[in-house]
């Protein structure tokens, strides 16, 4: 499973990952569409964080890609608990 | 046990989708009440919360207010909202919840959305981010606490849509 690093030094790991096929979500500009992923993350302290990428790009971000995709998750739904 | 994980995962990816569709949801505080209106508003920071044992000392809030749009939760399609008005007030617990107090000060974001609150007394304060009236984007509010290293880590600020 895929860990990554917060500037808190807060340890998240990925462990879970749905995909929502045929359901685009529009971007704000341009027309473009994306398929949404949704990615759950928990730390060892038991927190956890739900995160929208879009489908196929977990493999492909970079660590600090990936940690602002985070960080902007939990800005707009906040962690558990 | 690892069915009923998955359902209760799926309700709630769900249930954030239904209140991202409600504007009437998540908004807090009666008439009169600065907070009216407003949305609940994480911090998207990564700071940890101050040690128990740690003496509190005064502190600032600095960070980035945004309006953002459905879809990946990337900054990439984000909007740095320039004129909002951000506010901190003295945190009150009441039988109805936290509410804003006395206000202790008040600053407008720049042209890059950014903002930094003067050093307050260290302490809980409600921080709201009110955009500017013709904006698109709904204000909201969070708590923190001002301490010494509370200026280290600048917020992230996302707002929704009205």
């Amino acid at each position: 499973m895929r860990t990554i690093t917060d500037e808190g030094g807060v340890a998240w790991t990925v462990t879970e990952a749905y995909r929502f096929a045929g359901e685009p979500w529009p971007l704000i500009e341009g027309g473009d569409s994306v398929t949404l992923a949704v990615v759950w993350f928990e730390t060892e302290s038991g927190r956890t964080a739900s995160v929208h990428l879009p489908a196929g790009s977990l493999e492909t971000l970079h660590d600090e890609d990936l940690t602002e995709f985070l960080r902007v998750a939990v800005a707009r739904r906040g962690r558990q608990p | 046990m690892f069915v009923a994980r998955h359902v209760l995962r799926f309700a709630a990816i769900v249930v954030v989708a239904i209140a991202a569709a409600c504007s009437s949801d998540g908004t807090s505080g009666p008439a009169g009440d600065p907070l009216a209106g407003l949305t609940i508003a994480e911090r998207g920071d990564t700071a940890p919360a101050p040690p128990v044992s740690t003496p509190r000392s005064p502190g600032y809030f600095v960070g980035t207010v945004y309006g953002y749009e459905p879809g990946p939760d990337t900054l990439a399609s984000a909007v740095r909202l320039e004129g909002a008005r951000v506010t901190a007030y003295i945190r009150v617990d009441g039988s109805e919840g936290v509410t804003a107090g006395r206000q202790v000060a008040s600053v407008f974001t720049n042209a890059q959305g950014y903002f930094q609150l003067p050093t307050l007394p260290g302490g809980e304060y409600v921080v709201a981010f009110v955009p500017a009236a013709a904006s698109p984007y709904q204000g909201g509010w969070t708590v923190a606490e001002a301490w010494q290293q509370s200026g280290d880590s600048p917020w992230w600020i996302m707002l929704p849509r009205k």
